[in-house]
């Protein structure tokens, strides 16, 4: 019997044993990967701040709340990272410290003064650091959660304050540096208590099971779950030492809600309730936070600011009881108020058709589960400030119309194609069908350019001046169908010179010189722009029948805005892991596919566009000295309204039409030509004035005849041609010279073409 | 006396040849030998050389920021790190991806790292931009001559090379 018992008792603790073992190797595997599945960031282009930085003080306000800085008064001095003050165009900035990849920046003080929409001044408090490399900790602009919806921000013990680690000790686990993982006097106390009141509301979880429960166990019948605690803590215990359960207990616990988005751990409370980094949290903000574990929603402090404000208090006695804070510092802090911020913007996603693009660019590369649990930093071209100007000009346009119009709109850098907005339809908050990226429409007149540019690069046969005839034609397609375009304005003319006809966006022309190329000829030059038309290649293709989306308009627009140099359209900078190594950069690439002289004068006819053609609207928004190059499109029966065109630095494309595809009632001139005009207005732009390339001369051309004429002939034009393309033939001035006075020439000196155009016709 | 007659002279001609220009009214004027820029006083196509608006109180050439990361960009060169040089003229570029200087090191980085034909993108590209600079446009020339020579375009290098 006895050898029973003992052969019992020793199978007994074999299995309680091999019981234990499997907690213990559970921990241990649990803690070798990443404990948790952490969301990736995705931020926004940092901010330059330097002198001559054309910003206006209310952009760069609004781009500071963008990021979670917290405004003080004027008066203050800046005490946390994240915080700015602004007086005028004079801005106090505590900035963030911040981990660029290619440097990390500590939090510094600087003072930032703008005059007249100008950067004038920047000044860092601290001299060690250059005042000409400045730039700001960039907006959070967008999260890839896991599917638990988790959201953390992890910290480590040092980065808090001890006074939160010792709160959280006194409130939750007074014995927690005692025992080994299971409290027996509390349980017993907890028993007592529960007796006495009759109820069950004292419960007696150390930090340790508690963490043990978030960590392993699901909802199961509790007598079970309580014992699967109880080893699995001691397993804890056994593995870890007190700070690293206590930091993983910080890390992991649940500490409220943000619509989907669980907030967990008091890295991100402390950001998503003070608008802070947890190492500046003050008295009364650790003992609300740490009141809050007892019951995340009810004592939420957005939603029940009193229960919340009791509660804190409470806590704020237990740590004066606990001798961790003076009853002095106890009374300060109980009457000081809750303190809460606004609901900060980042744990959203504000700018989702861009977040669409940037998930579709990672997912080519990266798994989706990767994305959304392996906590990696992806930097973005976004420009917050441009992208606000794209969704102002969407709004401001839409003002008293008709609301079932959508848009596509893609705002990207000349210099190095970097995508800085984009619009993918009229509810910008809301992520539905992108537009900009999936929208496939006819591109109408915008490719127009392309065959002008496949003349152009043919001088032996035509110079901008070049007569064109703009006589009607009938066409016949492969099939035997004819085909016979038409211009806008119903009219047909005898001849055209060839700048005129395209900034005029003269249809029977451009068929007419479309044809004499050859479709091959024209095809190969889209393609070399960044998109090829399908093929059967139709006639209908050189008035635009190829649908293409906004960003493949952008790519191709790119090439002409960059002098002929092919660089693939980017919207993510760089990959990096949480470990702050890099796990891939996308660089500039770039390749010149279009010969530069052609693409000179392409863009000379493209300024002359908006200056005396379609675009002309323009000027109500854009001063002519920018010297915008544009294109407006628009197709059939009005359905889709395009406008595409770039100053130095800025190239946008825009689209207007409806989804069902039904009329919208605006041209490329009525309508998104506006929206760009808006959207280009907001933003500053370097007037477009590109140098002459090698293979260009120019020669003084008087109009009306075509030849070479003298530079004072009146009407006499400058126009630059391809060395050699010039007219050989000179035409004495046939016209009487005024006599003029200096001043008087100067005064009546027509400074633009279309004052120009005036006098001649 | 004598300076005073001289003097009279001297005005004689002056009036005299005020006089006779006026008759050159209708005279052919000559045609501008240097084609490679435009005639000044002329409209162009398109528009003339732009202005920034007014409100600009000043307008440095080169922006400080961009001057200091160019220094810091010729640096990482220096020590022969190219990759980071790289990086550095990408921010320089987002502040003003017009100037020519910025792209030109990006080509010598490129360069650096055996990348030979982005390299003399690159290059390409800051010469497209090169207004007066003809030292720079040499540059980006031998550059391009060398990257060209070492993937074995000896013709074509030494076209480069002369231009």
């Amino acid at each position: 019997m006895k050898k029973i018992l003992l052969l019992l008792l020793l199978a007994g603790a074999a299995l309680l044993f091999g019981y234990a073992q499997h907690f213990n190797l559970m921990v241990a595997e649990k803690f070798q990967g990443r404990p948790w599945e952490l969301p990736a960031r995705v931020y926004a282009r940092p901010l330059e701040i330097y002198q001559g930085l054309a910003i206006a003080p209310e952009m760069l306000e609004k781009e500071l709340k963008l990021m979670g800085y917290q405004k003080s008064g004027t008066g203050q001095a800046l005490s946390n990272p994240g915080s700015y003050s602004r007086r005028g165009g004079v801005f106090h900035l505590f900035c963030r410290p911040f981990d660029f990849g290619d440097e990390e920046l500590p939090g510094r003080r600087i003072r930032v003064t703008i005059t007249n929409d100008w950067v004038t001044e920047v000044r860092p408090q601290d001299s060690f650091f250059d005042k000409d490399l400045m730039r700001l900790d960039p907006v959070l602009m967008g999260n890839f959660y896991p599917s638990s919806m988790e959201d953390r921000v992890l910290v480590s013990l040092e980065q808090t304050p001890d006074l939160l680690g010792k709160t959280i000790v006194a409130v939750e686990d007074r014995n927690f540096y005692a025992h080994y993982g299971v409290d027996f006097k509390g349980i017993f106390r907890a028993i007592l208590v529960n007796l006495k009141n009759r109820q069950f509301s004292q419960g007696a979880s150390t930090l340790t099971q508690q963490l043990a429960k978030n960590f392993f166990l699901s909802r199961e019948k509790k007598l079970i779950r309580k014992i699967k605690e109880t080893f699995m803590a001691s397993a804890l215990e056994r593995n870890f030492s007190k700070d690293e359960i206590l930091e993983a207990y910080m890390n992991e616990v649940y500490l409220g809600q943000d619509g989907k988005r669980a907030i967990h751990g008091f890295g991100l409370a402390a950001n998503f309730y003070f608008g802070k980094a947890p190492a500046s949290l003050e008295i009364h903000e650790i003992a609300l936070l740490v009141g809050m574990l007892k019951g995340p929603s009810a004592y939420n402090p957005r939603a029940h600011p009193d229960k919340a404000l009791l509660r804190r208090n409470t806590v704020l006695a237990v740590m004066k009881d606990q001798e961790l804070i003076s009853e002095s510092a106890m009374e300060k802090a109980s009457r000081t108020p809750l303190g809460v911020v606004a609901k900060p913007l980042q744990g959203h996603n504000p700018f989702p058709f861009y977040l669409d693009l940037v998930k579709r660019e990672l997912l080519k590369e990266y798994r989706e589960k990767d994305l959304k649990t392996m906590g990696l930093r992806i930097f973005t071209a976004l420009d917050p400030q441009v992208q606000l100007a794209a969704e102002n000009g969407v709004a401001g346009f839409m003002e008293g119309r008709n609301s079932s119009l959508e848009f596509g709109i893609v705002v990207s850098a000349v210099s190095t194609n970097e995508i800085q907005a984009m619009v993918g339809g009229r509810n910008f908050r809301y992520q539905g069908f992108n537009r900009a990226l999936d929208a496939r429409r006819p591109i109408g007149s915008l490719v127009k350019p392309a065959v002008f540019l496949t003349a152009l690069d043919r001088p032996d046969q035509y110079t901008m001046i070049s007569k064109l005839s703009d006589r009607s034609l009938r066409v016949t397609n492969p099939d035997g169908s004819i085909w016979q375009p038409q211009n806008y304005d119903k009219k047909s003319r005898n001849s055209v010179p060839l700048w005129k006809a395209l900034a005029n966006s003269l249809n029977i022309a451009t068929v007419r010189l479309g044809m004499d190329l050859g479709l091959a000829s024209v095809a190969t030059t889209l393609e070399k722009m960044g998109f090829a038309p399908e093929k059967p290649l139709l006639p209908s293709m050189l008035l635009g029948s190829l649908e293409k989306t906004p960003v493949e308009v952008a790519q191709a627009y790119h090439t002409l805005a960059s002098g002929g140099f092919y660089t693939p359209a980017r919207a993510i900078r760089a990959i990096y892991t949480p470990e702050r190594e890099t796990l891939q950069r996308y660089p500039l690439k770039i390749e010149q596919r279009l010969p530069p002289g052609p693409v000179f004068l392409t863009t000379k006819m493209l300024q002359t566009v908006v200056t005396a053609g379609t675009g002309r609207k323009l000027e109500k928004w854009l001063p002519r000295d920018l010297a915008i190059a544009g294109k407006t499109g628009t197709t059939n029966d009005l359905r889709d309204s395009w406008f595409a065109g770039f100053s130095a630095n800025r190239l946008a494309v825009v689209w207007i039409g409806r989804d069902d595809n039904q009329p919208t009632g605006l041209t490329g001139s009525t309508g998104a030509l506006q929206v760009f005009g808006r959207l280009m207005a907001d933003l500053s732009n370097t007037a477009l004035d590109p140098a002459a390339p090698d293979s260009i001369e120019w020669g003084v051309i008087d109009p009306e005849t075509g030849r070479l004429t003298d530079a004072n002939c009146p009407g006499a034009l400058a126009v630059p041609f391809i060395t050699g393309s010039k007219p050989d033939d000179f035409a004495p001035c046939q016209k009487p010279i005024k006599k003029e006075s200096n001043a008087d020439q100067k005064k009546q000196k027509p400074k633009y073409l279309i004052d120009w155009l005036k006098e001649v016709f | 006396m004598k300076r005073i007659h001289t003097l009279f002279s001297y005005l004689i001609l002056f009036v005299l040849l005020l006089t006779l220009s006026s008759c050159a009214d209708h005279r052919v004027a000559s045609i501008p030998t240097d084609t490679r820029f435009p005639p000044e006083q002329l409209p162009q196509i398109g528009t003339p050389t732009p202005k920034m608006p007014d409100k600009t109180p000043y307008l440095p050439k080169r922006p400080k920021a961009v001057d200091t990361m160019i220094t810091k960009a010729k640096k990482e060169l220096d020590r022969k790190l190219p990759e980071a040089a790289f990086q550095t003229l990408e921010r320089a570029l987002s502040i003003d991806g017009q100037d020519p200087m910025i792209w030109h090191l990006m080509a010598k980085a490129r360069e650096m790292q055996g990348e030979f034909h982005q390299a003399e993108s690159l290059a390409r590209k800051s010469n497209s931009l090169v207004r007066s600079n003809p030292r720079l446009t040499k540059k980006n020339w031998l550059l391009i001559a060398d990257v060209l020579e070492k993937q074995g375009y000896i013709q074509e290098a030494e076209a480069a090379r002369l231009k």
